[in-house]
Parts: C-alpha cells; sequence; structure tokens
C-alpha cells in the first residue's frame, strides 16, 4: 500500500471524491489501536529521518560555529550562521516535499525540524535569558517561587500578573525538578514547540486528508517571521500557541461527524476541551481570541455553507465548532472580568491603538510610511533585502493561487474555507508594517495567519498534477524547497533585527545584544543589598536587568504632564526632576555611560513614547549623566565602569 | 487480585509517580529525582486523565501523546492557579496536587477500562522496534548538536570573560539610623578581571583620609567590609559635611569612586 498523499494524479477524480477516499485511507492508517494490529512488535519505519537528524544536528554545529565568529572571529565566518539554517531546513523541506517517505518518517521529520529550529534559539543565548519579554516572565516565575502565588505585579512585562499559566507551570517544573528558572523555561518552551508541530501536523493531516501535506504545512509554518525567535522566547505566547493548536485539534475531532458518532470519543474530547479552553484563556490573551476568532469563523462558515447539500450538519450549530467557540469565550469573557481585564487593556489596547492611528494618518497623509528595513537603524545588506522581499512573493502567489483553486472547486468545508479566510489576512499583516506602530499588530499576528497559508501552500503542493517521471518529480520538489528555503530566511529577516539575529558586541538600546557583563554585575549587586522592589529610572536595557534578575522595580510613563525617562535626558537636574523623582518616588537612578556612544538601536532609550523617540540625531548628552555627580543629597552608591546607581531615596525626605 | 488485572502502562504511570513522592522525600537523589519529578509535572497527569477521558485504540497515538502533554500542562497550570489561592504554592503543595490527579485519572482510567468487553481493555507496553542504524545515527545527531551546545555555552562565557572590570559599592548598612551618633557603611569591591588583582580601597572625607585597606581578590571574587563614620543623615545638620568618599584604586591609580553624601549637606 502506498504511503498516505503520495502524489498521485488526481485529474481524473472530482476533488470531492478524491478528498473522501484519502480521508478513509487516513482514518484507517491512522486509527491504529495502540497494541498494534495483532499484538506483534510494530516496526518504526523512520526513513531518512535519523540521516536528516544528523544534517540537522550538523547544521546546529554550523550556526554554533557563526555565532562564536559573530562574537570574536573573522567576519566571514559569521555566514556560517546562515549556511547552518539551511543545512537544517532544505534537506528536511526537501524529504518532506517528496512523495516517497512514509507517515512515521514525516512526522519524524517534522518534529526534528522543530527540535532543531527551536535549538537555533537556545545556541543564540544557551546560558541564561537575555530577551526583553524573557526576563519579564523570569521575573514572574521568580516572584511566584517566591511568593508562592502567581498573581504579583511586574514592573517589566505588566501582562504576566494577568495570565499567569506559563510563570505557574515554569515555578511548578523548577520547584519540584530541583531546575533554575532558565532551565525549567526553555524545557517547558521546547516540549510546547515539538508538540505544537505535532499538533499542527495532525491538525492539517486531518483537514487536507494527507501526511504529505501535513509534512508540506510544517515546513511553510515556519516560514513566519516569529518562529525562529520569538516564538521560541520563554514567553506566555510560545505555550498558548501549542495549547491552542492542542485544542483546535480536538474540535476538528468533535467536529467531525464520524467522530461524533463514537460516543466514547466524544466524551473524553469534551473533556479536552473543557481542560484546555480555560488553560489556553488563562496563559495568553492574543492567542486566546485568536482561537475565538477562528472557531466563530468556523461556525458561521459552517453555516453559511451548510443549506443541507453534501455536509449535513442538521441545522445542529453546537455539533461543530461552536461548543468549543462557547468554551472558550465563556472563560475568556469571566477571566477577562475577574482578573484579566485591565492588563488586556492596556497592553493590548496601545498596540492596536497605535497600529490604527498610525495606518490612518497613512491613508489621510498626516504621516509618512516607515523606510522599510530601516527600523534598526541599520541598513540591511542587499542579499538580506531581497531574500525578505523574495520571501513574500511565493507567499502571496500561494494565497492567491489557493483561494481561486477553492473557488473554482466550489470549495463548500467550512474549515477549509475558514483557513483560507485566514491565509487571506497575510497581506493586510504586509500593509501593516508600513508604519513604525503597527508593525507589531503585524508581527504577532503572523503565528495565526500562518497556519491560514500552510494550509493553502500544502493543499496546492500535494494536489499540483505531479508527474510520474521520476526527474522533473524531483525537480519540482528540489524547485518548491529551494522556494521554501528563502521564504524561510527571508521571513526570519523580515521578523528578527538585523543586530539581534546572531550575538556580537555591546550596542546601544539593542535588546539582546545590549546585555553585557557589566549590566548582569550590576543586577546581581542590587539582588544582593539593596531592599527589593526599590523603584528605579534606568534605560531599557538595565531596567529589564534590574528589573529581573535586580528585583527592583524600573518606572517608565508620566508624572504630572512630565515624562519620566525626562530625568536622564535633561542636561541639568533642575525642579522637573526632582517633581518626577518625589512623585514617583524613585529611590535609585541607575546611569549607563555607553548610551552616549550611539544612537539606540531600536529608536529610544527608555521607553517608546519618550520625548525624541525615533527621531534623534545625536546620542545623548554625556553632561545629562554626570549631573548627578553634583546633585545635593544624591548618592552615587555603586560603580562599575559604565555603569553607576544613584540613590535618591534622600530627595523622597525633601520638598520637591 | 486488584494488582494484576492493572493495565500495564497505568501501573508504570502510578508506579513512576509514587517513586517521585518517595525520591523528594529522601534528599539528595539527585538528577536522577530532577527527571522524575519533571515527568510528574510534563507527562504522567496528561497521560493518566488523557487514559481517563479515552480508551484505548479510540484515538491514534500521535494524538494522544498531544493530549498527554497539553493536558499535562493544563493541570499544572489550571491546578496552581486554583491551589494558590488556598495554599502558597511550595515544593509539597506541587507534589500533592500533581500526585492527587495522576493517581485519580489513572483510577478512574483502570475503572472505565474494566467496563470493556473482556480482553480489549489492556494496551500492551511495548515499544516498536527501530532500525539499530537508526539508532546509532540519531544518538550521533545528539552528540553532535551537544557539540554545537558546548560551542555555543564556551563562547558566550568567552565573551564575557573579555569584559575586564570591577565594581565597587558603598551603602549605608541597613539599620543605621538618622540619629545613630556613628551609623556603619558597607563598602564591597566585586573583581570580574578575568584574573586575580591587588586593589587598594580608600575612605576619605574631604581630605581626611578616614580608612583603607589593601584588598587581593582572585577571578570572580568579592570583599565586602564595614565602616562607622559621623553621621551620614538627619539632625543634627552637619552643615559642610563633606561626602565620605570611597575610591577604588588598581595599579596604583583610581579606578572606580562611589560616594555617599549627607542629607543635611546642602
Amino acid at each position: 500500500m502506498r504511503g498516505i498523499g503520495a502524489g498521485e494524479p488526481i485529474n481524473a477524480r472530482s476533488v470531492a471524491d478524491r478528498r473522501a477516499a484519502q480521508q478513509e485511507r487516513l482514518r484507517r492508517r491512522a486509527d491504529i489501536p495502540e497494541q498494534g494490529r495483532s499484538g506483534a512488535r510494530r516496526r518504526l519505519r523512520l526513513g531518512a529521518a535519523p540521516l536528516l537528524a544528523l544534517t540537522a544536528a550538523l547544521g546546529l554545529l554550523l550556526v554554533a560555529a557563526g555565532n562564536n565568529a559573530a562574537l570574536d572571529g573573522p567576519a566571514g565566518l559569521r555566514a556560517l550562521f546562515w549556511i547552518g539554517l539551511v543545512l537544517i531546513y532544505a534537506p528536511i523541506a526537501l524529504r518532506l516535499v517528496s512523495s516517497s517517505p512514509g507517515r512515521e518518517e514525516r512526522i519524524a521529520l517534522a518534529l526534528t525540524l522543530a527540535a532543531s529550529l527551536f535549538l537555533v534559539k537556545v545556541l543564540r543565548s544557551p546560558t541564561g535569558f537575555t530577551r526583553f519579554d524573557e526576563l519579564g516572565w523570569w521575573r514572574a516565575t521568580h516572584d511566584a517561587v517566591r511568593s508562592g502565588g502567581a498573581f504579583s505585579q511586574n514592573p517589566i512585562v505588566i501582562s504576566t500578573s494577568g495570565f499567569p499559566g506559563l510563570s505557574t507551570v515554569t515555578a511548578g517544573l523548577s520547584e519540584l525538578s530541583g531546575l533554575s528558572i532558565f532551565q525549567a523555561g526553555l524545557i517547558l518552551i521546547g516540549i510546547a514547540r515539538v508538540t505544537l508541530t505535532l499538533a499542527l501536523f495532525l491538525f492539517l493531516e486531518r483537514t487536507i486528508g494527507s501526511a504529505r501535506a501535513a509534512g508540506i504545512g510544517v515546513v511553510v509554518y515556519a516560514c513566519n517571521p516569529s518562529f525562529l525567535y520569538f516564538d521560541a522566547q520563554f514567553g506566555y505566547e510560545s505555550l498558548a500557541l501549542m495549547l491552542a493548536i492542542a485544542l483546535l485539534l480536538a474540535t476538528l475531532r468533535w467536529s467531525d461527524r464520524s467522530e461524533r458518532r463514537q460516543p466514547e470519543t466524544l466524551a473524553g474530547t469534551v473533556g479536552v476541551l473543557i481542560v484546555l479552553a480555560p488553560m489556553l484563556v488563562i496563559t495568553h490573551h492574543m492567542t486566546t481570541l485568536a482561537a475565538l476568532a477562528f472557531c466563530g469563523l468556523w461556525t458561521l462558515a459552517m453555516l453559511a455553507l451548510n443549506g443541507g447539500r453534501r455536509l449535513d450538519y442538521s441545522g445542529q450549530w453546537l455539533a461543530g465548532p461552536g461548543v468549543p467557540a462557547v468554551l472558550i469565550g465563556v472563560a475568556a469573557l469571566l477571566w477577562f472580568a475577574l482578573v484579566a481585564g485591565g492588563v488586556t487593556i492596556e497592553e493590548l489596547g496601545g498596540v492596536f491603538s497605535g497600529a490604527f492611528h498610525s495606518v490612518a494618518d497613512l491613508i489621510t497623509g498626516s504621516s509618512g510610511s516607515k523606510q522599510l528595513f530601516s527600523g534598526s537603524g541599520q541598513g540591511e545588506p542587499l542579499v538580506a533585502r531581497t531574500l525578505a522581499l523574495a520571501s513574500i512573493v511565493p507567499l502571496l502567489t500561494v494565497i492567491a493561487l489557493g483561494v481561486l483553486k477553492m473557488w473554482q472547486d466550489r470549495e463548500d468545508d467550512p474549515l477549509r474555507a475558514t483557513l483560507a479566510g485566514v491565509a487571506v489576512l497575510y497581506p493586510v499583516t504586509l500593509g501593516l508594517r508600513l508604519t513604525q506602530a503597527s508593525s507589531e499588530a503585524s508581527q504577532r499576528a503572523s503565528e495565526f495567519v500562518f497556519i491560514g497559508v500552510a494550509f493553502l501552500a500544502a493543499t496546492l503542493i500535494v494536489e499540483w498534477d505531479w508527474t510520474r517521471r521520476h526527474l522533473r518529480r524531483l525537480a519540482g520538489s528540489l524547485a518548491i524547497t529551494a522556494v521554501a528555503t528563502v521564504t524561510f530566511l527571508g521571513g526570519f529577516i523580515v521578523g528578527e533585527l538585523q543586530a539581534t539575529r546572531q550575538p556580537g558586541p555591546y550596542m546601544v538600546g539593542a535588546e539582546d545584544r545590549s546585555i553585557t557583563s557589566e549590566g548582569v554585575a550590576a543586577a546581581r549587586f542590587t539582588s544582593a543589598q539593596l531592599a527589593p522592589g526599590s523603584r528605579i529610572l534606568a534605560d531599557r536595557t538595565n531596567a529589564t536587568l534590574l528589573g529581573s534578575y535586580g528585583e527592583l522595580d524600573p518606572v517608565f510613563g508620566r508624572y504630572g504632564g512630565i515624562s519620566v525617562p525626562r530625568v536622564l535626558f535633561s542636561e541639568r537636574f533642575d525642579r522637573a526632576d526632582r517633581r518626577v523623582i518625589h512623585g514617583q518616588s524613585l529611590a535609585y537612578v541607575v546611569v549607563d555611560r555607553r548610551l552616549t556612544r550611539e544612537l539606540p538601536l531600536i529608536g529610544y532609550y527608555v521607553e517608546s513614547d519618550e520625548e525624541g523617540a525615533f527621531e534623534r540625531r545625536q546620542p545623548i548628552a554625556i553632561a545629562s549623566l554626570r549631573k548627578f555627580e553634583a546633585v545635593p543629597g544624591v548618592s552615587k552608591v555603586y560603580s562599575n565602569g559604565p555603569i553607576s546607581i544613584y540613590d535618591t531615596s534622600a530627595l523622597l525626605r525633601r520638598p520637591p | 487480585m486488584l494488582a494484576a488485572r492493572w493495565s500495564r502502562d497505568l501501573t508504570v504511570v502510578v508506579a513512576l509517580a509514587l517513586l517521585g513522592l518517595a525520591l523528594a522525600l529522601i534528599p539528595g537523589s539527585g538528577w536522577f529525582e530532577g527527571v522524575i519529578l519533571a515527568l510528574l509535572l510534563l507527562v504522567l497527569p496528561g497521560y493518566a486523565l488523557a487514559a481517563a477521558l479515552f480508551q484505548p485504540g479510540s484515538i491514534p497515538p500521535a494524538e494522544r501523546s498531544v493530549y498527554a502533554i497539553a493536558l499535562s500542562v493544563a493541570i499544572a497550570g489550571l491546578g496552581g492557579v486554583a491551589t494558590q489561592i488556598l495554599f502558597d504554592l511550595d515544593r509539597g503543595v506541587w507534589l500533592a496536587l500533581l500526585l492527587t490527579v495522576t493517581v485519580a485519572a489513572s483510577w478512574i482510567a483502570q475503572w472505565r477500562r474494566e467496563l470493556l468487553p473482556f480482553g480489549s481493555a489492556s494496551p500492551r507496553l511495548q515499544l516498536p522496534s527501530v532500525n539499530p542504524l537508526a539508532i546509532v545515527a540519531a544518538l550521533v545527531a545528539v552528540g553532535v548538536a551537544a557539540g554545537a551546545f558546548s560551542i555555543a555555552v564556551s563562547s558566550t562565557r568567552d565573551s564575557r570573560g573579555d569584559a575586564h572590570f570591577a565594581e565597587l559599592w558603598v551603602l549605608p548598612q541597613p539599620g543605621a539610623t538618622a540619629n545613630a551618633t556613628e551609623p556603619a557603611v558597607s563598602i564591597g569591591v566585586g573583581n570580574h578581571e578575568g584574573r586575580s588583582v591587588s586593589f587598594l580601597v580608600r575612605a576619605a572625607r574631604g581630605a581626611k583620609v578616614v580608612a583603607r585597606w589593601n584588598v587581593h581578590l582572585a577571578r570572580g571574587e568579592h570583599w565586602q567590609t564595614s565602616l562607622r563614620t559621623p553621621p551620614l543623615s538627619g539632625a543634627p545638620p552637619l552643615s559642610g559635611t563633606p561626602p565620605l568618599r570611597v575610591t577604588l584604586l588598581r595599579e596604583g591609580r583610581p579606578y572606580r569612586e562611589a560616594f555617599l553624601r549627607s542629607e543635611a549637606e546642602p
């Protein structure tokens, strides 16, 4: 018997008949009971998967060597990083695109790809968390371990107090196993990444009816700009994505007519939905809203496309994805009303209102568009620009052709129609990248939108009229793999700042590139010597370190109409600075003299709405940072060279 | 005998959970304890719950694996958040929570399996056979990946080692009150120079040196002392009292400086 979805010619049969036959074969093949067909020991057919695991491991070796060169080596060797990425991705993609592997091999390859790409992120910072969100979640988990509760206020990532799923599980793993928070977090996110990939594979396999399509879907999903680093970081979205896809898998089982006829499976599926829906809700707002929207759209599509024709749902909308949608909706409503409404509005409101206003300004001509590839203040090399732009073309083509094909086939499967609808959002997210404020919304949407894109791409490729001639099939697979590899590399370039793709020397305001030994030493000092929770003013990097490892509370925002960061920027210490310190109860001000070297890469020193953000032409003046030396009542309690900490608590006891 | 009728997979799950409890009670079990207790959070409760929800053979193994992990994470997350309303989450509470869920779900799964027709309810715990060459290739791959990780760790540490600096601090000691006649201050030095270094630490008020220390620190070592000084804060106001200035000298030259000002200083 040939493997499922082995690339057979399709033009003689109708799409519906073919799909029904594929799904029937799939059920027969996939639903093998655990004990095996006859009780005999089953042989796992892994095919080329172990060999490709070896090439992926060699790719990891090259990635590590490239990162090493980026830190302290010949510039030419930095390219090993990119060669390593290609070595991990391309061979596995080629094998998954080809029609020869069996289902077990495809699953093994998909999981190898997921694990290897997760390890690329681990190799980027192998000894500790360095990204802003990761350090925020480290603080939340540390507070959960220390206090025994998970709702502590977090000065770095405010939403951790409203969504304690990640911090609670990591704290439990750390306490039980004796691992550090860093180790526990890596293991949890690594397992979540592999499970997400398996769940996505199964979801696409059941939707399209082909293991080959599922493998191709995984290959395409890995091209989303957030996949390599952002969704592999120690953050709530990384965990929530796994929960959401597992929830969708259960929703698919619930909505499957043949499955619903089995009472045993029905009850179990309801149980899974009842447990996973609230866990998703307490883990991440955006993923919850995305899952809710998806199930809602799916329900609407089912109602709209039903019409009593081929899909007979007997008008019982609750028999489909409506039940999971209601479960998620009720859980979300309760959670947002009782616990997380404030932090959700504060965090997402800022992102969406900023995106809305910037796009509106762009449309009305009130402001110009963002210059592409200049968001980091660094110009991208021509090769990187080309790759980034080239990665968009195949995705847009796939969406256009996929939607056209579904239209021609008069697609009436509600789930497939919903997935196509999700894919169509991709061009919209591209438009959002035209302004600074909406780029974040675009980035955050990519991991959801790419589920639809992966579905369309996989459907198109497996339903292509593949020739039986070996060489032509090989050439076709090679061409698809080459395009997929360009899309993968381009997606990474689009999604990650040039400076933070690989490690390297210190840069000002450059997220993980600004984390240095001096900053970590200062954080260790404050953790050991200063009162936990003391309020401080610091630039973004030091605020992140001191707010996490340093156990202090960085302060942002405004006081009495005055921007808090002004205290750092003013050239003379004046009455306004004194008012801010007094009003915000700032016990310490942290000064990093390296800020005077260059403009911050991300466009601002402390926060994105500070005065001069994204518009500065000159770095902060050294006089601004030296002024604290001469302020009466202010003591310099710590110095390690670049970083000094000034004690301003005496000013709090004086009138402002 | 009841034990003889228990499904093998559920027996293993309960045994591992109880082994985790035993290891947690015996101090010094090391990494093995960590592995078993990590399983108790990440795999066992979800496996048991999935077994209670789905009869053997009713869903494919791959899908069952997804639910086992997702349900484990959900049990820990939801259970932890709910439990902390009543108790602070410490190791004992986590153990009790996860052990209870695992054993209870296993018991329900076993009870449901016993309701099935004879001979259909006991999945055999039998790992599928794999080509030995595939195992060797996978092991080599793991080894190469471990090598990559090792390179990344050492290059990160080397880059940190390239930063050569020392830190100096001076702080009022906790409990030093404003009206104390001679409140103590804490003075400390940390050596991050990447080698052993001799420092001179000098504390002065104005031109008057009040103390000095010769400090030899190995790489990564810290030194700390306390010093009693005249009042630094509060009444009586010592108008014109110069700050306590602490200087760290390396090779005879000023290297770092920190100071404490009197609150009364104009």
